[in-house]
């Protein structure tokens, strides 16, 4: 196709309809950052392997950066701007601010994302379920370890409170 | 990091597909063929020149759904993904090993997007080919982007079989193979199935015998498969996202007449699967048969320095992976 | 130990709840008016001179509002005075794959990539030199010719202390070995990015994803050649850094120009690629070291010899060469000491600092060789190391000030807690225990930029509802420092977390800060948040008094820890807002949960109000303003390189790793980390476990798998993907068990030193013990992938006779 040939869709994202003319090879991220200013989903390497534009297509994890967003019409987009309920935090929210499990902070919406889906499969997850649950993230800050705890916490776990001999 | 761009087509029904494939080649037009996009999107972000159309196949429902058929076989469609194959409760009933070896595949995030069919057909990797635009302007050109060197093997010259050594990464491959798999390709020809033995290619460029206006659309794997099952090792650096440095997979079942079948198959290391089998009846002892059959398969593959593991390292670990394997599945015989 | 209120409790960092929520702005996520979209044009060559560069296609492409090349710019830069040798685009030649050498600015991302491949650049292209031992030799064509040097020698440090040879004689053990380090990179999740806001008068806002928002402020208005004062650089969050956005870069300077030329805001964010080629991480180093040890005496001699391939550029590589060598007096004496280390330019990206700078490969070498002469001498490994530890209050052979040291408790109970005596030497084989221990910096005493300011300033102000605002020139870049600076500020003034509001890394706002390094933040921008509070703290006790109606406390001279005046430093003075680093700041009140009370006298208990305090405070006077600044004492020797390494306090950790053996595929498995960190009193636990954390995992990926690859003739980075460099997964993070109990340093910050860094070093070497202890042979290459322990432990095999429990000898 000629460049410039724009395809009008229709994204549902966090429940909402937005309706925009776009190339046809724009990814979900692109939409989402570029389109309706939906920053939260970050971008680290475009290229599927660092995790951080995680959301979910119809509540499943995916890579926004490898997903063309004409691909997600007719499917709910769920990123981390659509998880807390205003100002009420989700449990996993709580849990990795309440540990110590955000740093840096960029890996952390994928990181909602991927363990707000575990929980709704799996409420009580073993601690390598966990591991396996953000594995397809890179996590540079924490060394994954407080994130799993937070995550483990959570899904009532752990005491909750973090700080090892505090 | 925007992709050149490209004309996106979803048809809704198979027959659809085909015909859309069928008019573009009669144009003359490029297309490309699209189910999970993770290997895809990643290659035509790394490419300058448009891909033509984009053929989206996620709405053919043809290509969907996990059918088992007691006693007979168990069917896959190429759009199933890799997340839903690693948690079936048929395919974890029927051939535990097709779902943990769909499990060890990338990272969940792309599980959910990646399909069947997309793994038996990710494109062959090579470190001189897989990189950006820019990286790929410090080489000449090689064979696989349209260039006339090979550097990894640099005296090849175009005409030689195989032309690339580009190294075949699919996981669920070597199980498969050792399950006597079979695919069903379509066009509007109609369909035609083959052993999925006979489907790969010994080159980094034509990879296989999916040919213009084909679409694969389902795997079939006849029941029951070798009595003791099937074992993957995959080898790799880390337990997570990488492409398998080497994967072994092994398999012991009986032969009809009394006997033990020895089988393995390696992925990683060449530039297609290679599977290799042995029956214990022809050969003797059951370490002399383990033996030939590593000698046998370890003779049938090339692999590079491709990254994390150097080469000689691979070939001392085809061996060592072979032996560990087919222990547990004596053991579980 | 004193009950503080916030200060050693654990808090979570104050932006996490917008981090957690998808609310926090990082630099790529803000949105300018109209912004034009920047894509740089990179050299394809390490090593070609520029005949001519055509961008007459470009500039007519669709979209293109403008280009620049090298010519476009009159000066070089580099975050150290002594070698600002970067340009922001190549001119005459380029030195490394991936070297900015064109850029346009377009409407839209397409267009301005589409332009960029339209840039018709005539290289004239030359072998490059990438072998650092080549680099040594002479050359026609030396990588900067600048330097009037016939070679790719950038940089040479040599120092000797004692005598080595006699120390050597003494010793009852000696042990050497080569050591061979790769290139390694930050990893960081948020690529570099850079905004730049242009208005009507020319001034611009750069939002940058920047460690060293001073640095660059100071780089831009050199480069761009214009005044401090029309540049305004302000850190939005930052996803990472590790050291790999500490110095200036090009694209800064490049998106800048752009928004100057074109009157237009402009943006820009690298790709992964673009930011592997970029770099500035560790240097790819061999050592040769010798080290000496007496069951009694301790490190009688060490000697080490360095080579550190810095790349194309200098970045902080004077500082590297120096490191190599200066941080190895410590964690033990080593009375006699020779050091030699050269730093060569070859064609690659820059090497720079990476967490633990200059420290980690050293460490590694001489932890190794410890354990070697341990063996050797009969010693066992933990009790030979807890003999021989720095005591505290001591002085270095090159001079380093030792004062607070709270290793040795530690390292004990980590010996408790993972059975070391039940374990060590008695493992099936296989399965391994090892262990090593490491300092480091908190913060380097001597500015870069040579000049008597302070390291770091710190302002407070209250207005008439009572919320406290700081600003603070320092990054928090993940590593909480804005929690910090608000914890400090809490403490001192009793009020709650939730009134104090940190505005920092704005420099239009914020008092200069050096910038977050060399673990410096903690110590130095602490303290000037402490004193300011201090400050703070007496104003409004003074308005309490008048409340009260009682006469003012008496402060009396400004006191200071012992140690600090015994070894010479600045003198406190009230008038200055300098108060020395951690004063006593007791006045006979207590001040918490928003009440100031005298703890003693006639109006004992008696309450007042803090916004009563504030409100009296402030009667015709209006907002409150303090200031506090932090200056590192005077200290070190008077000898070239003295400055280097110099610290006004060290952190010190041991770390004890068991690891399990695959002798079949030489994989290895690290199963747990049992330690202890001496970070002082650890001022927010939640924050000094995930730095320990961290560093154990960019330790561990470093040890097992983490190495750039470069193409051995083009100089091209063979993985330059988060696919290819491997970092350590959840699934290879191993547990992780590491004390920090509250040892309190005088001059730290209500008593605390650094934590980011200085843990990363020694668990890499602990991994080495342990493999060695698991299996019998000593790897002295990182990292130390299955097949290289597999090809050690066949030649070990082949050579090792085994001992009774099976494993091999030394």
């Amino acid at each position: 196709m000629e460049s410039g040939e724009m395809k009008l869709v229709t994204l549902h994202v966090n429940g909402r309809p937005f309706r925009r003319a776009i190339v046809p090879s724009t990814t979900l991220l692109e939409f989402l950052r570029d389109e309706i200013d939906l920053t939260g989903t970050k971008r680290g390497c475009d290229m599927g392997e660092c995790g951080v534009c995680t959301v979910m297509l119809d509540g499943k994890p995916v890579l926004s950066c490898l997903l063309l967003a004409a691909e997600a019409e007719g499917a709910e987009v769920t990123t981390v701007e659509g998880i807390a309920r205003g100002n009420e935090l989700h449990p996993v929210q709580e849990a990795l601010v309440a540990h110590g499990a955000i740093q840096c902070g960029f890996c952390t919406p994928a990181m909602v994302v991927n363990a707000v889906h575990l929980l709704e499969r799996r409420p009580a997850p073993t601690r390598e379920e966990v591991k396996e649950c953000i594995s397809g993230t890179i996590c540079r800050c924490t060394g994954y370890t407080k994130i799993e705890k937070a995550i483990l916490a959570a899904a009532g776990g752990d005491s909750g409170e973090g700080g090892k001999e505090a | 990091m925007r992709m050149p761009p490209f004309r996106f087509e979803r048809p809704a029904e198979l027959r659809q597909a085909l015909d859309l494939l069928r008019e573009l080649d009669g144009a003359g037009n490029g297309y490309v063929l699209s189910a999970g996009g993770t290997d895809l999107v990643p290659m035509m972000k790394s490419q300058p020149v448009s891909v033509g159309s984009l053929i989206s196949l996620t709405k053919l429902k043809a290509l969907g759904g996990i059918r088992l058929d007691p006693g007979k076989s168990l069917s896959l469609g190429a759009l199933v993904t890799l997340g839903d194959l690693s948690s079936d409760a048929a395919v974890r009933e029927t051939f535990p090993c097709i779902a943990e070896t769909a499990g060890k595949i990338a990272t969940p995030q792309i599980r959910n997007r990646a399909t069947v069919g997309g793994n038996l057909l990710v494109d062959n990797r090579c470190i001189y080919f897989n990189q950006s635009e820019q990286n790929r302007l410090a080489h000449t050109p090689c064979f696989k982007a349209g260039g006339e060197t090979c550097h990894l093997v640099p005296k090849t010259a175009r005409g030689d079989d195989p032309l690339c050594r580009a190294r075949f990464v699919s996981d669920l491959a070597p199980v498969l193979l050792l399950l006597h798999a079979t695919i069903r390709i379509a066009s509007t020809a109609g369909e035609r199935s083959l052993p999925l033995r006979d489907f790969h290619l010994p080159d980094g460029i034509s990879r296989n015998r999916l040919g213009r206006g084909e679409i694969l659309t389902r795997i079939d794997v006849p029941l029951p498969g070798p009595s003791a099952g099937v074992l993957y090792e995959k080898l790799r650096i880390r337990n997570a996202i990488d492409f398998p440095s080497l994967g072994v997979a092994v398999s012991l079942g009986r032969i009809p007449g009394g006997g033990t079948r020895f089988g393995a198959a390696l992925t990683g290391v060449h530039t297609r699967p290679v599977v290799m089998q042995v029956d214990e009846a022809a050969r003797g002892s059951r370490e002399e048969s383990v033996d030939s059959l590593i000698a046998g398969i370890s003779r049938a593959v090339t692999p590079f320095r491709q990254g994390f593991f150097p080469p000689d390292y691979l070939r001392k670990m085809i061996p060592v992976l072979i032996r560990r394997n087919m222990e547990k599945l004596l053991r579980k015989a | 130990m004193k009950e503080y209120q916030v200060i050693g409790k654990p808090v979570p960092l104050i932006a996490s709840r917008e981090k957690a929520t998808g609310k926090a702005k990082y630099t790529d996520d803000i949105r300018l008016n109209g912004a034009l979209h920047i894509k740089i044009l990179r050299s394809p060559h390490a090593c070609a001179d520029i005949r001519a560069i055509d961008a007459s296609g470009a500039l007519k492409a669709a979209g293109v509002r403008a280009v620049i090349t090298g010519r476009d710019f009159n000066h070089t830069f580099g975050v150290l005075p002594i070698s600002k040798d970067e340009p922001a685009l190549a001119r005459d030649t380029v030195r490394y794959v991936g070297e900015p050498v064109a850029a346009v600015a377009a409407d839209t991302e397409a267009q301005a990539g589409e332009a960029a491949r339209r840039i018709r650049v005539e290289y004239e292209a030359h072998d490059p030199c990438l072998d650092p031992r080549a680099a040594l030799l002479d050359t026609d064509r030396p990588i900067h010719p600048e330097l009037g040097r016939g070679n790719n020698l950038h940089k040479s440090a040599r120092q000797e202390f004692g005598d080595p040879a006699r120390g050597f004689g003494e010793a009852a053990a000696v042990v050497e070995g080569t050591f061979d380090f790769q290139p390694l990179t930050h990893g960081f999740t948020e690529p570099h990015a850079t905004q730049v806001e242009i208005d009507a008068q020319g001034s611009i806002t750069v939002y940058s994803s920047t460690q060293v928002p001073h640095y660059l402020h100071r780089a831009l208005a050199e480069v761009l050649e214009i005044p401090m004062h029309r540049i305004r650089v302000i850190k939005p969050h930052l996803g990472g850094g590790f050291g790999g956005k500490s110095d200036p870069f090009p694209h800064e300077m490049i998106a800048a120009k752009l928004a100057l030329i074109t009157g237009r805001n402009t943006r820009l964010s690298l790709t992964r690629e673009e930011v592997f080629s970029s770099n500035h991480g560790r240097h790819p180093t061999t050592i040769d070291m010798k080290l000496g040890l007496h069951p009694e005496k301790g490190i009688t001699a060490l000697s080490t010899d360095v080579l550190i391939d810095g790349g194309s550029y200098g970045s902080f590589g004077v500082v590297t060469t120096y490191y190599n060598g200066v941080l190895l007096h410590g964690p033990y004496p080593a009375p006699n000491f020779s050091f030699a280390c050269d730093r060569v330019y070859t064609n690659k990206p820059m090497c720079g600092a990476m967490r633990g700078h200059g420290g980690v490969n050293p460490r590694f070498a001489s932890e190794v060789l410890f354990d070697m002469a341990c063996a050797k001498a009969g010693l066992d490994p933990c009790e030979a190391r807890l003999k021989f530890i720095h005591e505290p209050d001591t002085v270095t052979a090159n001079g380093f000030r030792i004062t607070s040291v709270g290793l040795k408790e530690g390292l004990r109970k980590a010996m408790e807690r993972s059975a070391w005596k039940e374990k060590f030497g008695k493992l099936p084989y296989g399965k391994g225990i090892g262990v090593a221990c490491g300092f480091f910096i908190s913060g380097s005493a001597l500015p870069i930029h040579w000049n008597k300011m302070p390291q770091s300033t710190v302002r407070l102000t209250i207005d008439f509802d009572g919320g406290v605002t700081v600003y603070s020139g320092a990054s928090d870049i993940g590593q909480g420092s804005d929690t910090m600076l608000a914890q400090n500020v809490a403490e001192v003034l009793g009020v709650p977390m939730s009134m104090i509001r940190v505005i920092a890394a704005d420099t239009g706002l914020c008092p200069i800060d050096l910038g977050s390094y060399s673990s410096r933040v903690t110590f130095m921008a602490g303290n000037a948040a402490r004193n300011a509070a201090i400050r703070m703290r007496r104003i409004l006790v003074s308005a309490a008094c008048k409340l009260l109606e009682i006469g003012e406390p008496r402060y009396g001279k400004p006191g200071g820890p012992d140690s600090f005046f015994r070894q010479g430093g600045r003198k406190p003075d009230f008038d200055d807002p300098y108060l020395g680093p951690n004063p006593d700041y007791s006045d006979g009140f207590e001040a918490r949960e928003l009440t100031f009370r005298p703890s003693a006298g006639p109006r004992e208990g008696a309450g007042v109000p803090y916004l009563d305090a504030v409100r009296k405070a402030m009667d015709g006077h209006g907002a409150l303003q303090t200031q506090g600044i932090y200056v590192s004492p005077k200290m070190g020797g008077d000898f070239k390189g003295a400055g280097a390494g110099l610290s006004p306090g060290y952190s010190f950790t041991a770390f004890i790793s068991e690891v399990t053996v695959d002798p079949g595929t030489g994989f290895v498995r690290v199963d747990k980390v049992t330690g202890a960190h001496d970070c002082g009193f650890p001022l927010n636990p939640l924050s000094v476990e995930g730095q320990l954390d961290g560093s154990i995992h960019m330790g561990l990926g470093q040890a097992l798998m983490e190495a750039i690859r470069y193409d051995p003739k083009l100089g091209v980075v063979q993985n330059a993907s988060f696919l290819e460099y491997k970092m350590l997964s959840p699934f290879e993070q191993p547990e992780i068990d590491v004390g920090y109990d509250a040892n309190v340093d005088n001059e730290g910050p209500f008593g605390a030193k650094e934590v980011g860094e200085g843990a990363l070093a020694p668990v890499i070497p602990s991994v080495a013990n342990a493999i060695h202890d698991a299996v019998g042979v000593r790897l002295r290459s990182l990292p130390m992938t299955p097949d290289r322990v597999l090809a050690a432990i066949e030649a070990g095999a082949a050579v090792t006779p085994r001992n009774e429990n099976g494993k091999g000898g030394m």
